[in-house]
């Protein structure tokens, strides 16, 4: 029976509170003693193959029939007044079907999607779609517009000093942090400054839209399409279901896809116009200045703390740029949440620079602030004489520092003594020397959330092939949770995951589910998809029971097959679904909420090893040893590449990333991947990756997420190699080699 | 970015054909085409695509050197044992250009024609007395590669001449090369700035040295006052550091993101000392891996000064 209920959730360090509908389920949970088949066995993903042979279709690979080409005007200025524009001699242009400027377009979320005074360089001001790309760029020249510029601020310290806000400042207190610092037997002040670091998903933002008399379709490369879904119900008041959002295959997002994004609403609205599909791709220089960074942020500690290293008060500012949009990223969370410390004032200032919005980045917040007050703590404990990880040790909480709540499980103690041991620590100095290369090693820990929850939902069906296609409420956005969701189904079914076909990411397919986003999604699905099949597993054993004569108590599902438990029989399961004919049998399952008033999250350690080159100042990663607790591992090929994805970002974050503002313009030089420096696979340093969580109680199937945590430790943990290795720490990210020379000299 | 017209040539004399009426050449297009669609520059009227010209493929070893056909890819050029043996720094730049993908795509013969001051294998065919051979309608000429290149993308050829093939003459006995750039990442990037020696022994002594830097001025040249300071040397370390400074001396880098020009004249000299000393390495039999690039900034094998 559904039931409607109340929960919490904890969603990138905010808590929501969400109605959700909820099946009764009586799935069993696995045995602890007992290993669940598949689930936990490498998989590879289900899409490899259609992902390198190019057949994978992704939004930005959509060819409708009679399908438009869109582009955008943007601004060139870092801020400006549109004083004329020639709308018209673009709509004069051959082959031009629509032409939208400031005014002409629906609102997304409550925003201007097309400026008159656009307030950052590359804001969007007007929109062609036309039948080439040739002729939109045509038009696009005959817009002409006239600008009349504006002063702007890109400057963070200006902008605090004008006390112009974007967001909210957030206060957080405990205890009495003056009283408190001015009694501390060891203090240490130390400021920080993080770059903003750009998204630069492989898939650029796009969008392709068909807008006809009985409804709008939106193709999308969307990390949400249940909220792309409602933001184009606001933009044009439609009904859910005269809207459909589809997002197949996707080349990333890393939380700057949320929902379909102006150009979704560009692209729709230049349909609805034209009567004509249209898409909408961003270039890479467009994506780099309109579609988010993780926020630049100036970060300053002081740290009161015992003579041992423990922790006693913490007061920290952290002042972030960002931009014209996004919200204040919980980039003081690693301060409060990490460590037992009982007085602390933090203060978070989230200015309005004339840049683009700022949008979530893998851990938004989370990961700089890291970053930076990983390192802060081993000034501490240099100042205290302590081995950097004697005093994270001695500053573990066993409860959630905030709140008091009781975590589900945690295993950081593990991972500090595993890492430690992998990468060996003990023995750590003896790398450091004073010749060209100076090495060292660093460490820094992993707190995050991930914990996931309802709503998710999945549909089974199994017809007489016995191939079972389940249906999932979720987009992939290349994390590979699709083929955890059909190792999960398989393990209920007694089958290969590669038997299983998945289908997600339509909105027409599944009521509904979660965003990518906030490491949630295996942790909100997998139980309800495990739900789904345990109806369609018992049934299935219900109809062997009958076709066998044998109770369905008596049967299992094992390895393609129907067993009885006593060992005399064994038929393929074929042998029972072959009788549906083209019938199915079906089951639904959904995900129930975590438990009350307990803290969910992840946790890990990680170390690095780094060579610095002192003439060129070149850094390089030697070796970084990964340390997490993410409870239940499902599938450790598809775990093992997400770490490796986050400590190559958290690595290009760390030594070469960083948008490079034009003081004198406002705009941005190195928008291109040419002079923005992401690095490459060949950059990848050897990975010792483990996972010490072992299913987490608490939750259902014992699955924390991964997404986000990778990232989280590994600057910390390389700007402490760095200082190691040196003598000296760097306190501006990325350490380019001009920084490190600088540092030197 | 639409071209007006692109026809697919057959032969050379088709190719150079259809360059006397205007048209471009265009064989991996890695630089052309992505220079297009980045807004670089417009794809010209007319293309001439020339990658199915046999006549230019391969590497084929000739008395006394080596002839590169221009539609020889960076990656033929690494895969080769003699461009390996004779032509270290060659190879040595192959191996670091672009990606993989782009060194399976992209040629020789549009890398050079291409002239960009920060382009790997410039110094290296300078170096080695490269000569390319320009074909028109009209003739063939024959020009010194460290006559070749005039600015930024600027070259001596004429709109209607072809790139055919570099000749290379085969180096004396007891020489050893590298090419060594300052890279911000392994792989799709381009030199911050590059050097390349190519150092002959005689016994203890430098009988001859050629030295040419990358990125550190509107094009790449050799650098006399460097090889001067090696020349009649025993290659000592203080040989090494004094041509090095020459060679930064004589850069006249510039400031962009990818470094300013301090940095850039300071990593001259730091680059030419690791081009020199592994070329002497390798001039005396020692093994150095290709390329040197990473292996020399690297952690793992970083030996060289």
């Amino acid at each position: 029976m559904a039931r409607l209920i109340k929960t919490e959730a904890v969603v990138e360090g905010r808590t929501e509170v969400r109605w959700t509908l909820v099946e009764e389920d009586s799935t069993p949970e696995w045995p602890a003693d007992q290993p669940p088949g598949v689930v936990g066995e490498p998989t590879t993903r289900l899409t490899a193959g259609a992902r390198l042979s190019g057949s994978a279709r992704y939004t930005s690979d959509m060819q409708l029939p009679r399908q438009l080409e869109a582009t955008v005007l943007r601004s060139p200025h870092a801020n400006a007044r549109l004083t004329s524009i020639s709308l018209d001699a673009a709509r004069a242009v051959p082959g031009v079907r629509a032409v939208i400027g400031p005014g002409d377009c629906p609102q997304f979320d409550g925003e201007a999607v097309l400026h008159d005074e656009p307030p950052y360089g590359g804001a969007a001001v007007a929109a062609i779609a036309a039948e080439t790309r040739e002729a939109a760029d045509e038009a696009m020249a005959a817009l002409d517009p006239q600008w009349e510029p504006l002063g702007f601020v890109v400057d963070l310290d200006q902008s605090l000093e004008n006390q112009t806000f974007q967001d909210d400042p957030v206060e957080y207190e405990r205890g009495d942090a003056e009283t408190a610092l001015a009694a501390a037997e060891l203090t240490i002040t130390s400021d920080y400054l993080a770059p903003a670091q750009l998204h630069n998903s492989m898939e650029p933002h796009c969008a392709v839209a068909d807008w006809r008399p009985d409804g709008l379709t939106l193709w999308s490369s969307t990390q949400g399409i249940y909220q792309a879904r409602s933001q184009l119900c606001g933009s044009f008041g439609l009904d859910q279901e005269h809207v459909r959002v589809i997002c197949h295959f996707m080349g990333g997002g890393f939380g700057s896809k949320f929902g379909c994004g102006p150009e979704g609403v560009i692209a729709a609205e230049l349909s609805r116009r034209a009567g004509r599909p249209v898409r909408l791709v961003l270039s890479r220089r467009d994506e780099n200045l309109s579609t988010g960074y993780r926020t630049p942020a100036r970060f300053s500690f002081t740290i009161g703390a015992g003579c041992d290293g423990r922790l006693q008060a913490v007061e920290a500012s952290a002042v972030m740029g960002l931009g014209t949009g996004g919200w204040a990223y919980p980039v003081l969370e690693p301060v409060k949440s990490v460590y037992a410390c009982e007085h602390q004032h933090l203060m978070t200032l989230p200015m309005r620079l004339n840049l683009g919005p700022a949008a979530a980045f893998r851990a938004p917040g989370v990961m700089e602030g890291t970053w930076a007050f990983e390192q802060a703590l081993d000034e501490l404990a240099e100042a205290a004489g302590l081995d950097p990880l004697e005093l994270r040790r001695r500053n573990h909480t066993d409860v959630d520092p905030s709140t008091g709540r009781p975590y589900t499980s945690k295993r950081l103690l593990e991972s500090y003594d595993l890492a430690a041991e992998l990468a060996g620590w003990d023995a750590r100095d003896e790398l450091r020397s004073d010749g060209r290369v100076r090495r060292g090693m660093g460490c820094a820990s992993q707190y995050w959330w991930g914990g996931g929850g309802p709503p998710a939902y999945a549909d089974v069906r199994i017809g007489s092939d016995a191939k079972p296609v389940l249906t999932v409420g979720m987009q992939d956005l290349g994390t590979g949770v699709t083929t955890a969701c059909a190792v999960v189904l398989a393990e209920r079914l007694g089958i290969r995951p590669d038997q299983v076909t998945v289908r997600t990411g339509d909105t027409d397919l599944a009521g509904h589910g979660p965003f990518s986003g906030g490491s949630m999604t295996l942790a909100s699905v997998a139980p309800a998809v495990r739900s789904a099949g345990h109806h369609v597993r018992t049934q299935l054993l219900e109809l062997a029971a009958d076709m066998f004569e044998i109770a369905a108590s008596d049967l299992e599902l094992t390895e393609g097959e129907v067993r009885s438990t006593d060992g005399t029989l064994r038929r393929p399961i074929h042998d029972v679904t072959e009788k549906l004919g083209n019938a199915w049998v079906t089951g639904s399952g959904s995900r129930a909420p975590n438990p009350d008033g307990m803290a969910v999250n992840t946790f890990g350690c990680q170390i690095a090893q780094v060579a610095v080159d002192t003439l060129t100042g070149l850094i390089t990663v030697e070796r970084v040893v990964a340390v997490h607790d993410i409870g239940r591992v499902v599938n450790p090929m598809g775990a093992r590449s997400q770490v490796l994805g986050g400590i190559l970002q958290g690595i290009g974050f760390a030594l070469s990333e960083e948008r490079v503002v034009d003081p004198t313009t406002g705009t941005v030089v190195n928008a291109g991947l040419e002079d923005y420096k992401i690095p490459t696979l060949a950059d990848l340093p050897e990975v010792e990756c483990r996972f010490v969580g072992e299913p987490d109680p608490e939750l259902a199937l014992g699955i924390k997420g991964l997404g986000e945590p990778p990232i989280i430790p590994t600057p910390g943990a390389i700007g402490n190699a760095v200082a190691h290795a040196l003598g000296l720490r760097l306190r501006e990210a990325p350490y380019t080699p001009r920084r490190v020379l600088e540092a030197l000299q | 970015m639409s071209a007006q017209s692109y026809t697919a040539a057959t032969s050379v004399d088709e190719a150079l054909e259809a360059m006397a009426t205007g048209a471009r050449p265009i064989a991996g297009g890695t630089d052309l085409v992505v220079g297009a669609r980045g807004g670089k520059a417009p794809l010209p009227d007319a293309l001439v695509a020339i990658h199915r010209v046999s006549e230019l493929r391969g590497i084929r070893e000739q008395e006394g050197g080596l002839v590169l056909g221009a539609l020889a890819t960076h990656a033929d050029i690494v895969a080769s044992s003699s461009a390996c043996e004779l032509f270290t720094a060659l190879a040595d730049a192959s191996a670091i250009v672009g990606s993989h993908a782009t060194r399976t795509a992209g040629t020789i013969g549009g890398n050079v024609m291409n002239a960009s001051p920060a382009m790997e294998t410039g110094g290296p065919l300078i170096c080695f007395d490269a000569v390319a051979t320009l074909r028109s309608a009209s003739g063939t000429r024959r020009v010194a590669l460290t006559d070749l290149f005039t600015g930024p993308g600027r070259t001596v050829a004429e709109p209607g001449e072809l790139l055919t093939e570099l000749a290379i003459p085969t180096p004396k006995d007891g020489t050893g090369s590298c090419y060594a750039r300052l890279e911000y990442r392994r792989q799709m990037e381009i030199a911050i700035v590059g050097a390349t020696a190519v150092v002959t022994l005689d016994g203890g002594t430098v009988r001859d040295a050629r030295i040419a830097i990358t990125a550190l001025a509107p094009t790449i040249h050799r650098v006399a006052e460097a090889e001067q300071a090696l020349n009649g040397s025993d290659a000592s370390d203080a040989a090494v550091h004094a041509a090095a400074d020459a060679a930064a001396g004589a850069s006249r880098p510039i400031s962009d993101v990818r470094g300013s020009a301090q940095y850039r004249r300071a990593m001259a000299a730091v680059l030419t000392r690791r081009a020199i000393s592994t070329a002497i390495t390798r001039a005396r039999g020692g093994r150095f891996p290709i390329p040197a690039s990473p292996a020399l900034h690297g952690a793992v094998n970083g030996g060289a000064a």
